[in-house]
């Protein structure tokens, strides 16, 4: 079944996006192999913090520059992306270190799949904790990210008299708008994937201070608000970024000689 | 002189930033006011010990020491330790006496925990005579970090979009609300799939309303949304019944088999209503604003400009689903993989669920670009005759 939902997913691409759908379909692939062969290399042993943070890079790099061409935007977007990766890594290594959201749940340890797998590994979970917080929010930052910068970039292209400040206030304006249905977007994914849980939760009588207490509850939880968190740090940073690269051609011009805006100079 | 001089220099710099003070007044008081609850909130809550009715216990001194190894079939050497822990207790009849702990954890952490100075834990104390408290470990306070969370979430989303970030978070408490309420209906034996479906009406026509506003372009985008919504249902049914199907068996804390395909299918309706309420909401904004400064603009222009706009943010909206979805695997994946199970058995058996998610999820992100442009198209310019 699993097949037949990926072709028809497949011909959707290509129908409906034509020479885009094939590009975005191929770097849908190579997000999916960077994502299994950074598993593959923590399963080796090799450093979780590391292997995410380079995933999350070149994660980005593809997206942006292979999927969305070389510009001014994803130039911008990714510069963005690289501050608030670095930032939220900090972080997000803290709260998976302090709030232990390490390893499985007590719930999910009495599952049936759970039995007869042995925890002797010698691997960090804690590292992982911070693999699943970081790899969850990249693609939403990415969403956000090109949203503001080539929004930025046509009401620049539009007038192209605007002040930095002007087009950062658009930035943050158009961010604002945008911020609703992105969270929207993370708060039904994370509904869908917590429904069964909730029932569970419902079923056994858990009172709420349980819930709230629960190592499932967090794991599921801790890794949208991170999400969340990411989407709305980067409108102001993509903003200040893009308006800097705008009002500021020629320190850029090296760079992005791709960009129309940047060759009539 | 001097001093005048200096004084009235002073006072030019003050007056400079009175001014801006001044203009910003009421964004200042108002983000104070909010910074100042949130605080008072976040302490008031983190020292919440009274509220609970299990006995809270906060970490003091711990000692680790090394017990022994286990090595599994591939080599791997995986250490044990014990840590004896004296904590203090922080509500009940015992409050403020000192109890001893004992806790083992593995060097992975796979199910067990270590502990830190600081920690907060829930124990369960031991019904004995003598004059040492003893108790053991239940569980880990994790409720504070969550609260800080989402304290930060809700102070950022606030500064940054003041009115619409109010207006989202209005939304999403909304659904929370609405979730609750319909999962009290299911206990009492409504059916799954007629809740998600109502509350899938709900959660379009609230959301859709309070990020756009209450005009055409929205009823554009609740209609497409509703619409790309069947037809993506109709297309994951057909593919159910007409291929091997889906074997439940290994899904993530099931409780009743009896109905576990319909809480899959409404998992499914509502996982994919985000992402293509997006997509609607875009491409009604994007239409009513091209015909909104060209009042002549072609029909052929729009489905152009639209089919464009889909292009654009086809593919970043399907990677958000891909690793919104799939990122919560990964420690499973490790864990069986370590335990020499073969890549495609952990994806086709173990953890074939987010995968269907993400499929049908995307699948409905495409279907939703063609429906949202016709539907925006159709509905925007319609009204711009009349």
């Amino acid at each position: 079944m699993i097949i037949v939902l990926l072709i028809i997913l497949m011909l959707l691409m290509f129908l409906i996006g034509g020479d885009r759908g094939v590009v975005s379909f191929v770097t849908l692939c190579a997000n999916f192999i960077f994502m299994l062969v950074a598993i593959l290399l923590m399963y080796w042993g090799i450093n979780a913090i590391a292997v995410t943070y380079i995933c999350c890079i070149l994660i980005s790099l593809v997206t942006l520059f292979y999927q969305n061409g070389e510009n001014a935007k994803t130039f911008s977007a990714f510069i963005s992306i690289f501050i608030i990766i670095t930032l939220l890594s900090f972080f997000a290594y803290k709260m998976g270190y302090a709030a232990n959201l390490q390893g499985f749940s007590t719930e999910k340890q009495l599952e049936d799949e759970m039995s007869g797998l042995s925890v002797n590994m010698n691997i960090d979970m804690i590292k992982i904790a911070f693999a699943v917080i970081m790899i969850g929010l990249i693609g939403a930052v990415l969403d956000m990210s090109i949203a503001i910068s080539s929004s930025v970039y046509e009401v620049y292209k539009n007038n192209n008299h605007l002040t930095q400040k002007d087009l950062f206030l658009s930035g943050i304006n158009i961010g604002s708008d945008i911020i609703g249905s992105t969270t929207n977007t993370l708060f039904f994914a994370f509904l869908a994937e917590f429904l069964m849980l909730m029932i569970r939760f419902k079923k056994e009588h858990y009172s709420f201070d349980k819930i709230i207490n629960s190592k499932a509850f967090s794991q599921e939880m801790i890794p949208i608000i991170f999400s969340c968190i990411g989407c709305i740090l980067i409108i102001p940073i993509c903003s200040v970024i893009i308006s800097y690269v705008l009002t500021h051609k020629s320190t850029f011009h090296k760079w992005l000689k791709e960009d129309p805006i940047f060759q009539n100079d | 002189m001097l001093t005048l001089k200096s004084n009235s220099i002073y006072q030019i710099g003050n007056d400079k930033y009175r001014n801006i003070i001044h203009k910003n007044r009421k964004k200042i008081i108002i983000s104070s006011i909010f910074l100042i609850l949130l605080f008072i909130l976040y302490i008031i809550l983190s020292h919440n010990y009274n509220y609970y009715h299990r006995t809270i216990a906060k970490v003091n001194i711990v000692t680790s020491t090394y017990t022994h190894s286990e090595e599994n079939e591939f080599g791997d050497v995986e250490k044990y330790y014990t840590q004896k822990i004296t904590a203090l207790i922080m509500n009940g009849n015992h409050k403020g006496k000192l109890v001893k702990l004992n806790n083992t954890y593995s060097s992975s952490q796979v199910y067990d925990c270590k502990y830190d100075k600081g920690d907060e834990l829930f124990i369960t104390l031991s019904n004995n005579k003598s004059h040492t408290i003893t108790a053991t470990i239940t569980g880990f306070k994790q409720d504070k970090y969550l609260l800080m969370l989402v304290s930060i979430f809700v102070l950022f989303i606030l500064l940054i979009s003041k009115k619409k970030g109010f207006f989202t978070i209005i939304s999403i408490l909304t659904n929370i609300l609405l979730v609750s309420y319909c999962l009290d209906l299911y206990f009492k034996g409504v059916d799954i799939l007629f809740l998600s479906i109502c509350l899938v009406l709900c959660f379009t026509v609230f959301s859709l309303f309070l990020i756009s506003g209450w005009n055409k372009k929205t009823i554009a985008a609740i209609l497409s949304t509703l619409l790309s919504l069947s037809a993506m249902m109709l297309l994951y049914y057909i593919v159910l019944k007409n291929t091997s199907g889906i074997d439940y068996a290994s899904m993530e804390y099931m409780t009743m088999p009896n109905d576990v395909e319909e809480i899959f299918l409404s998992e499914i309706l509502i996982g994919g209503l985000g992402a293509i309420m997006d997509i609607a909401i875009t491409m009604a904004a994007s239409t009513s604003e091209l015909v909104e400064k060209n009042r002549d603009v072609q029909t052929k222009d729009l489905l152009r400009s639209g089919k464009e706009i889909g292009n654009d943010i086809m593919g970043t909206m399907i990677n958000v689903l891909l690793f919104t979805y799939l990122s919560s695997g990964i420690p499973f994946f490790i864990l069986a993989m370590k335990n020499g199970i073969h890549i495609k058995n952990i994806l086709t058996m173990y953890m074939p669920y987010e995968i269907y998610r993400f499929l049908t999820g995307s699948i409905g992100i495409l279907l939703s670009i063609p429906i949202s442009i016709f539907l925006s198209i159709l509905l925007l310019r319609k009204g711009r005759k009349s």
